[in-house]
């Protein structure tokens, strides 16, 4: 009875000191990882047992903190990336007071007023021609610019696309790995890390949910759709759209592709943001070219001919738009007069200053044609510094929140080096009591076997 | 609260990126560009979008002015010898009211005078300034008035006068045509028809219906004349308001866009010492952990 107690007083000791040398391996793990970000800080919860794999292990991880931060992970990808393309559709504007476009369309203006006072002066004309000239420049590069963006919202779609993709394809994975270490008892903590990460980032690219099954494994939904279910998958893919790359589930027909996140983010700029601007900047530029077209046609040149001539070339869009090249080459076919042969007939350049006061369409088919150019200008470029603001302030706001969250994971389940090294001394202590055990029990078999 | 040392990074990450942005904001500041984008403050963009449009419709309308008012002391200057060149030809009617001017050579004298005056008065009215005829109308580049064999003075100008943008919507003549100037008559004609009669010696006709057209044209020009007087002080009041409109835009514009230079550096300065602390105090807190004083 008392060898019995002695040997397994001995094999007690021995999983004392394995337990405590497991828990200081765990600690030494976590201080390892403390760095990153996804890593869920690990702790064993009871002792070794014979016959297991290794002993329990419990995560520190909170679903009810998870979920909100992938809320406002979704808010801060949607809004983020709206952030980013508002400001370069900012950059297009520059700085309201220097900026190129607004200085150009003064100008323009200012130099016909000019011509209708003193439509003799050859000075005078080219200035009419060189301020037109610099204005058709502005817009187009402005116009340009513009579809720059919008090129690069097209390409971007697809990217994150494949995105949103590959960490669907990794939770499904991950998925299956962990339904089958359910049963082991082996620890899946390491696993799980990697599925929050990829959750996480489904959150900020598509602003996916998740919901946990009885089996381990998660079900993920973007908007109406679950696009991992247990160990199916339903892939996102891309097809043309009206106005360029759209995104489509795999295999349904309804329903449509609807989700948060940047990719959704990537389509409200292209849809609303982009298009606000690019409409109104063409009407700008293409109304008050028109309107300039028809005055101009009516009057008389500086040799008192009717030539007839259009002032701006059109073409399609604000991306056309350039001065007649006729009139550049010869100043002196610049209509400023009304009737032929009055040298002070500056009739036609005050019309056409004046239109600088008035609507851009007489008959508006849009909201836009209701101003004057200078107006319509000033409207575009306070609603791109408001919309502007707006998904700033947005994107702020969802970044703070992430920042709150994120900073209450970090307290729930980021490691603490200071309380690893604490808790490793506690096991280290344990260990030495263990040796102090297991040399107590060595000495009493001594005696035992030696000394009787 | 459980913290752990990412915590403490993360925050002083975070807090320094703050720090650093609302100092370089404050640096833009004094650098006088505190709208360098329309987001920045939209309101204000906007403001600022429609003022630096008034200041550029002032400049011309300033601009316009001060051309405006040259355009119209020349003319006044032109009108003025035309009424001295009137008065002297009333003078020399009154002269031959004279029973001295009965004499031939008196006569012929006094003849000789208006014919020279008749000359003058024809050249001014085809005075031109800087390449464009004063009394064109806006056929400035021609001479407007030609004189045939007998002296009949024709106008061969336009009808409608030059005007200036002196203020935003606001416009005003600086050119009489010269069809106004004969409204009262053909001076030219009656000095050449004058200096016949005196040559004939139709003194009565001199002292009388000479004489009333000379007055009719002289009450026509002085009339002609004071509305330049008018116009000219109206140009001079315009001038004035441009001047303060746009001394008021400037001041405006550069509260929008830059402000109190003495306000903003003190702000930058405030911004930079609240960053150097900061970053001094993260250097020595973030290191430390409990590693540094045990297994050693």
């Amino acid at each position: 009875m008392l060898t019995a107690g002695v040997q397994s007083g001995l094999s007690l000791s021995l999983r004392a000191m394995q337990t405590a040398q497991f828990a200081m391996a765990l600690h030494t793990k976590n201080i390892a990882n403390q760095k990153d970000p996804n890593y869920t800080r690990q702790q064993m919860v009871g002792g070794l047992d014979a016959g297991l794999f290794g002993p329990p292990i419990a995560r520190f991880r909170d679903m009810f903190i998870d979920d909100q931060y992938r809320t406002s992970a979704a808010s801060a990808g949607e809004a983020g990336i709206r952030r980013d393309l508002m400001a370069r559709v900012e950059d297009i504007f520059g700085d309201p007071l220097q900026s190129g476009l607004r200085k150009s369309l003064d100008r323009f203006f200012d130099s016909w007023r000019a011509l209708s006072e003193t439509p003799g002066d050859e000075v005078l004309r080219l200035e009419v021609l060189a301020a037109a000239n610099e204005f058709a420049y502005q817009v187009r590069t402005s116009y340009t610019q513009l579809q720059q963006i919008e090129v690069r919202i097209n390409e971007q779609i697809p990217q994150t696309v494949d995105q949103i993709n590959a960490q669907l394809q990794a939770v499904k994975e991950l998925n299956g790995r962990i339904a089958a270490l359910q049963s082991t008892g082996l620890s899946d903590a390491d696993l799980r890390d990697k599925r929050d990460a990829a959750l996480d980032k489904l959150a900020e690219l598509a602003g996916a949910t998740s919901t946990e099954l009885a089996d381990g494994t998660v079900r993920v939904m973007i908007g109406a759709v679950p696009a991992v279910d247990g160990l199916t998958l339903t892939e996102v893919e891309v097809v043309d759209g009206p106005k360029g790359p759209q995104p489509k589930w795999v295999g349904l027909v309804a329903p449509e592709y609807y989700g948060g996140g940047t990719l959704n983010g990537l389509l409200t700029a292209r849809k609303q943001d982009l298009d606000r601007v690019k409409n109104g900047l063409n009407t700008l530029a293409v109304k008050l070219a028109e309107n300039v077209n028809a005055v101009h046609k009516t009057g008389y040149d500086k040799n008192g001919n009717l030539n007839n001539l259009n002032f701006f070339n059109i073409g399609n869009a604000g991306a056309d738009i350039a001065v007649n090249p006729v009139l550049l080459a010869d100043s002196s076919k610049l209509a400023a007069a009304g009737q032929p042969g009055l040298a002070s007939d500056g009739t036609i350049a005050k019309q056409i200053a004046d239109l600088a006061n008035g609507a851009l369409s007489a008959a508006p088919t849009n909201e836009d044609e209701k101003y004057t150019p200078v107006n319509l200008f000033r409207n575009i470029v306070g609603w791109v510094g408001t919309r502007a603001k707006a998904v700033q302030d947005q994107s702020d706001l969802a970044k703070n929140h992430m920042k709150l969250n994120n900073e209450q994971r970090q307290s729930r389940w980021g490691v603490s080096v200071d309380e690893e090294v604490a808790m490793m001394t506690v096991q280290q202590k344990a260990f030495q009591a263990a040796v102090r055990v297991m040399n107590a029990m060595d000495e009493m078999l001594d005696h035992l076997i030696n000394r009787m | 609260m459980r913290v752990t040392n990412n915590m403490l990074l993360n925050a002083a990450v975070y807090d320094l990126d703050k720090l650093r942005e609302s100092y370089a904001k404050a640096q833009a500041k004094v650098n006088g560009r505190s709208l360098e984008r329309p987001s920045d403050d939209p309101v204000r963009v906007v403001e600022a979008i429609d003022l630096t449009g008034a200041q550029m419709r002032l400049e011309r309308a300033q601009r316009s002015a001060e051309d405006a008012s040259e355009w119209l002391a020349v003319t006044e200057t032109s009108l003025s010898k035309l009424i001295d060149q009137v008065a002297a030809a009333k003078e020399t009617a009154m002269q031959a009211g004279a029973p001295s001017s009965l004499e031939e050579t008196a006569r012929e004298s006094l003849a000789t005078t208006i014919d020279s005056l008749a000359k003058a008065y024809y050249d001014e009215l085809n005075v031109s300034h800087r390449g464009h005829y004063l009394y064109g109308g806006w056929k400035s580049d021609q001479a407007p008035f030609t004189k045939d064999g007998t002296g009949t003075v024709t106008y061969t100008g336009d009808n409608q006068e030059i005007v200036r943008h002196v203020a935003p919507g606001f416009e005003i003549s600086i050119s009489v045509p010269g069809s106004r100037l004969m409204a009262a008559g053909d001076f030219v004609k009656t000095l050449t028809d004058m200096a016949q009669h005196l040559r004939s010696g139709e003194m009565t006709t001199v002292i009388t219906d000479d004489m009333n057209k000379i007055d009719q044209v002289m009450n026509h020009l002085i009339s002609v004349r004071s509305t330049f007087g008018l116009r000219m002080q109206q140009v001079e009041q315009y001038e004035a308001y441009a001047r303060d409109g746009l001394i008021n835009i400037e001041d405006r514009l550069g509260k929008i866009s830059g402000g109190d230079l003495a306000e903003a550096s003190m702000k930058m300065i405030e911004a930079q010492n609240a960053y150097q602390v900061a970053v001094a105090s993260f250097s020595k807190a973030l290191p430390v952990s409990l590693l540094d004083y045990m297994f050693r």
